[in-house]
């Protein structure tokens, strides 16, 4: 089943009076439950790309459909509904909240969907342990290595049980040990869930752990390679 | 993880630059508590030195008119039934005394000169009740025997250069109309405190007036009351009871609606202190905006990061105006605890501070700061209103801003 699915995707930036082009008729699809990784040369607009397919930047031209739904018709409220239920976000440089502890910044996103306290700590302690932190569960993010910090996003980012993950660069900030640690980690969570990622990398190992890889250049999906 | 206890962390992020924004709440918090309770405390004590000086606390006479002419024509005004009046008026318990009085205008001369002055005559026995705060500066009080002896306040005695011991001759218009003079014996000079009093009253026993102007009952009636704050009530009951009763028509004026110069310091500081609140709260205001603004332009990346796994607009608005809340919370109540503190070491400690002689006062006198519960509650509300309030601008900011641009900030 197709859950995400871009079709002539343009977006561009204002620099001055002129617009720097980024897209430029982007069509991709993701079907449920696969692993994507995005490749591309820095500026080649993979975070771009990701930013539209989880409804926080829209595009200038084109469609964005997640789950059939057009997200450019969507209104900024019901983007942030669907965006707590629908995605999970990770992101390069972890972008934990610093004054919540590890538990807390994972429980974050159960707390907007209204879930019982009970409940919460029930989930986010077993997800604790999924990602290999309930020693430090109630450090805060800078009292944690990076590769503790990434834990804390991937687990802050699947809580939900979302059905997309979107990743820009997850491991970018991470040693490269570290890096494969996290990527096997989300494999295994992409595997027994079946949860969907798409994932930004310049890393051609990380990439190696997606099972289809798109290629960025000069605004178009130029390559793709299925293993 | 409430959006309380979420901003309550938040605030404590950059201790520095929350402990600067407290203080300046803090400060001008104690400012307004301090303020108030100096402003109380003098106006406490100007209430009782005008009840004091005379006026007592309520009033009675026969018209209305009688409080704005009357001392010029007392006698159009007399009561008719004084004894049943004041026995009524003494059968109640919040009523101390009341001192029959007659006040009228003469001219008194000595060898050399002369000047109008304004007699007040009331039972030399009953005067202690009405005039606590007359000071004997030389010379001594009448006494209950004295007859044909007066009392010159300080700027009436040297206006017409008189000395304890001397003769004055008095003149004023009498009942029937015609001139009457009298010799008068100066047995002592008083200050009353308030300057435009010390240059205008002298002080005679009643039945001497009485006897010198030829009357037999007075024109006024001054109910001194156990404590001030009966004065409502005394006057809202003793109005109905007389309206309710056959004979002459009588008037009630309370102790405020007589005095003009309470009034105008009253309003004057009202307006100082309106003044100085709206300065203290623009400080505050801007203050808060000032130290929010730089929060969300130093959170921006995380703002990004918390609209981007789906907190609403409204959501990140709630966080900073929580975080404003605390901040007036801490800096309200810091501030009223600071001026509750610095009150009670002055008034203790130090016993208070001197203030000289304000405009139309004889003399300076030493304040207390004695603010009250509700004006402390009602700048601390103030304080925790206005910053949610300044809080308003940073926080929509903050939610204003376009998620993608935000995570992108350094
Ligand atoms: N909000 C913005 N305003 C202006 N220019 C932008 C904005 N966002 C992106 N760009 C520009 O768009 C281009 C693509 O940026 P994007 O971040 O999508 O690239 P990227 O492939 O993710 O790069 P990297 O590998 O360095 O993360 C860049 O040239 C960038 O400068
Ligand atoms: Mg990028």
């Amino acid at each position: 089943m197709i859950i995400v699915s871009l079709e002539q995707v343009h977006k561009g930036y204002k620099l001055g009076k002129a617009t720097v082009p980024v897209l430029k008729g982007v069509n991709l699809q993701l079907a449920e439950g696969e692993m994507v990784g995005i490749m591309g040369p820095s500026g080649s607009g993979k975070t771009t790309l990701l930013n539209l397919m989880g409804g926080i930047d829209l595009p200038d031209r084109g469609k964005v459909l997640v789950y059939n739904r057009d997200l450019a018709a969507m209104g900024d409220r019901q983007l942030a509904t669907f965006r707590s239920e629908t995605l999970g976000f990770i992101f390069q440089s972890f972008n934990l909240i610093p004054v919540l502890t590890a538990y807390e910044n994972i429980e974050y996103p159960l707390v907007l969907q209204g879930i019982t306290k009970k409940e919460r700590w029930r989930r986010v302690e077993a997800m604790l342990a999924a990602v290999g932190l309930t020693a430090v569960k109630n450090h805060r993010p800078d009292e944690l290595s990076g590769g503790q910090r990434q834990r804390v996003a991937i687990g802050r980012a699947l809580i939900t049980r979302p059905k997309l993950v979107i990743a820009d660069e997850p491991t970018g900030n991470l040693d490269h040990q570290t890096g494969k640690v996290i990527m096997e980690l989300m494999k295994q969570l992409n595997e027994r869930a079946k949860t969907t990622f798409v994932l930004a990398t310049h890393d051609p190992v990380v990439a190696s752990y997606t099972k289809r890889v798109l290629y960025l250049r000069d605004g178009l999906v130029v390559r793709e390679e299925v293993q | 993880m409430s959006t309380l206890l979420l901003a309550w962390r938040n605030i404590f992020r950059n201790k520095r630059r929350t402990f600067f924004t407290l203080s300046a709440i803090m400060i001008g918090i104690m400012a307004l508590v301090l303020f108030d309770g100096f402003v109380r405390y003098t106006l406490w004590g100007l209430q009782e030195s005008t009840i004091r000086n005379g006026l007592g606390h309520l009033q009675l006479a026969t018209a209305e008119d009688y409080f704005t002419t009357g001392n010029f024509d007392p006698f159009r005004y007399l009561f008719t039934d004084q004894e049943a009046i004041v026995n009524q008026l003494q059968a109640r318990p919040e009523v101390k005394n009341v001192v029959p009085q007659v006040t009228f205008a003469a001219t008194l001369a000595s060898a050399e000169k002369s000047g109008i002055v304004m007699v007040q005559a009331v039972p030399v026995e009953l005067s202690r009740s009405l005039f606590g705060f007359r000071q004997i500066v030389a010379g001594r009080d009448l006494l209950a025997e004295d007859r044909y002896r007066v009392l010159l306040a300080r700027g009436v005695a040297e206006k017409i250069g008189a000395q304890v011991g001397e003769t004055m001759t008095m003149m004023a218009i009498t009942r029937n109309g015609g001139l009457n003079a009298v010799d008068l014996e100066v047995v002592g000079i008083v200050t009353l405190g308030f300057r435009e009093l010390d240059n205008m009253q002298v002080f005679l026993d009643l039945p001497t007036a009485m006897e010198f102007l030829d009357i037999d009952s007075v024109p006024l009636l001054i109910t001194v009351l156990e404590k001030t704050e009966y004065t409502g009530a005394v006057k809202a009951a003793i109005t109905q009871l007389f309206n309710s009763q056959a004979g002459q028509p009588l008037v009630v004026k309370a102790w405020d609606e007589l005095a003009d110069y309470y009034q105008q310091v009253r309003g004057f500081y009202g307006t100082l202190l309106r003044i100085m609140r709206f300065i203290i709260m623009l400080v505050v205001v801007f203050t808060i905006i000032n130290t929010m603004t730089m929060s969300v332009l130093e959170r921006t990346r995380e703002i990004g990061a918390l609209r981007a796994i789906g907190t609403q607009k409204n959501g990140i608005i709630r966080l900073f105006l929580a975080e404003g809340l605390w901040i007036g919370l801490l800096g309200g109540i810091s501030g009223v605890l600071l001026g509750l503190i610095v009150s009670s070491v002055i008034n203790h400690l130090f016993g208070g501070v001197y203030i000289p002689p304000p405009p139309g006062m004889a003399e300076g006198y030493q304040a207390f700061f004695t603010p009250s519960f509700a004006t402390v509650g009602q700048n601390f509300l103030l304080a925790l209103g206005v910053a949610v309030l300044a809080a308003l601008y940073p926080a929509s900011k903050g939610a204003k801003l376009k998620i993608a641009a935000a995570l992108r900030y350094l």
